[in-house]
């Protein structure tokens, strides 16, 4: 496992730059040290030069050698040194920690608030807002919005004829359908029990079906349903089912 | 170089090398002198492949390197021994005496040559 790139602590490692360069002045080192003993001697300095390097040997040869070798200790020191510098940080950080108890205790408390809230907001946030809706296709379910320039208004609403001329025109939507809550009306349900006061909305025909709802009992609204003198026609919904034996009314 | 010069035996360069950085902590130029001198210039070795064999038993952590400042004010790399250099230099040696001693045996004259 390469440890240095699973650790931020990356250890500095001499470059193969310098690596030569230290060899160099070392060998350089060497070569002028023997001329200078020979000159000492009384060699002529220009021959004493040309036996220090024949005593020498093969510079190249000796040079790629050691480069060799003291890159492959430089890679495993600076290996064995990041293993090391972790090793110390984590002891050091345990050690400040038992020494001071109060903050120790202050910042597992705020960890530990952090980890709860953050448990909390996706167990609870999650079910709820960031779920996706129940419905066919609902990363495809947008909410349409129309833009009345002219009154510089912004309303998730359109008149019933706007609605129809968009639905006929649209190119953008597979299905484009609505629905509003029939204000003002009031909604009495009666049957074999109680009557019920009920809340009532208008739905145009292809709204349950672009959602992917069924009717338990009877059918869909049809295009003749929705002309403006139509059959009176409504659909039940199953929130208060236990009263109620038929799922179509009129009124 | 003398003509009759020896070839060092692979392995015993490092050993010697160690022998020398137990006096004292040297350069690879001074190895080279003290090694010429102890043997009066009889090994047959290139003074270059000193280093590699240095490089070699440093990455081996038998000894170690740091660079001084020389009288002269040049800058030389100076070796010494570490603690793993020592051990290494205490088994070697005993190992060399052990084996050096029975290669002589054989090598002596026989005694029924004298005779």
């Amino acid at each position: 496992m390469n440890l240095k790139r699973l650790f931020y602590i990356r250890q500095w490692q001499p470059s193969r730059r310098r690596i030569l360069d230290e060899i160099d002045e070392e060998f350089h080192f060497h070569l002028r040290q023997r001329a200078l003993d020979s000159e000492a001697e009384g060699m002529d300095p220009a021959e004493a030069r040309r036996d220090a390097e024949r005593r020498f040997g093969d510079t190249r040869r000796y040079r790629e050698q050691g480069e060799k070798v003291l890159r492959s200790h430089a890679r495993k020191q600076a290996r064995a040194n990041s293993l090391s510098t972790l090793i110390d940080h984590l002891r050091f950080a345990l050690r400040s920690l038992g020494k001071s108890p109060g903050f120790t205790g202050i910042a597992l408390t705020t960890m530990g608030l952090g980890i709860g809230a953050t448990t909390l907001v996706f167990s609870v946030l999650y079910g709820v807002p960031l779920k996706p809706l129940p419905y066919a296709d609902a990363d495809r379910l947008v909410s349409v919005w129309v833009n009345l320039k002219a009154e510089n208004q912004l309303l998730p609403s359109a008149n019933p004829q706007d609605f129809r001329d968009y639905r006929l025109e649209t190119t953008s939507f597979e299905e484009l359908a609505a629905a509003s809550r029939l204000w003002g009306i009031v909604g009495v349900l009666t049957g074999d029990g109680p009557p019920l006061d009920v809340d009532l909305y208008g739905l145009t025909r292809n709204f349950l079906p672009m959602l992917g709802v069924n009717p338990v009992l009877g059918r869909h609204f049809t295009e003749a349903d929705e002309a403006v003198n139509g059959p009176k026609v409504a659909k039940l919904s199953n929130e208060k089912p236990s009263s109620l034996n038929s799922s179509w009314i009129t009124w | 170089m003398p003509s009759d010069a020896i070839e060092v035996l692979k392995g015993t360069l490092d050993m010697m090398v160690l022998k020398i950085l137990e006096e004292e902590p040297q350069h690879g130029y001074g190895i080279t002198r003290r090694l010429q001198a102890l043997t009066d210039d009889a090994l047959q070795v290139d003074e270059g492949s000193m280093y590699p064999a240095l490089y070699r038993m440093q990455k081996r952590g038998l000894i170690e390197a740091e660079w001084f400042l020389t009288e002269s004010n040049r800058r030389a790399k100076i070796y010494r021994l570490t603690e793993d250099g020592r051990d290494q230099l205490k088994k070697e040696s005993a190992y060399w005496g052990r084996f050096s001693e029975a290669v002589s045996r054989v090598m002596a004259p026989a005694p029924e040559a004298i005779r």
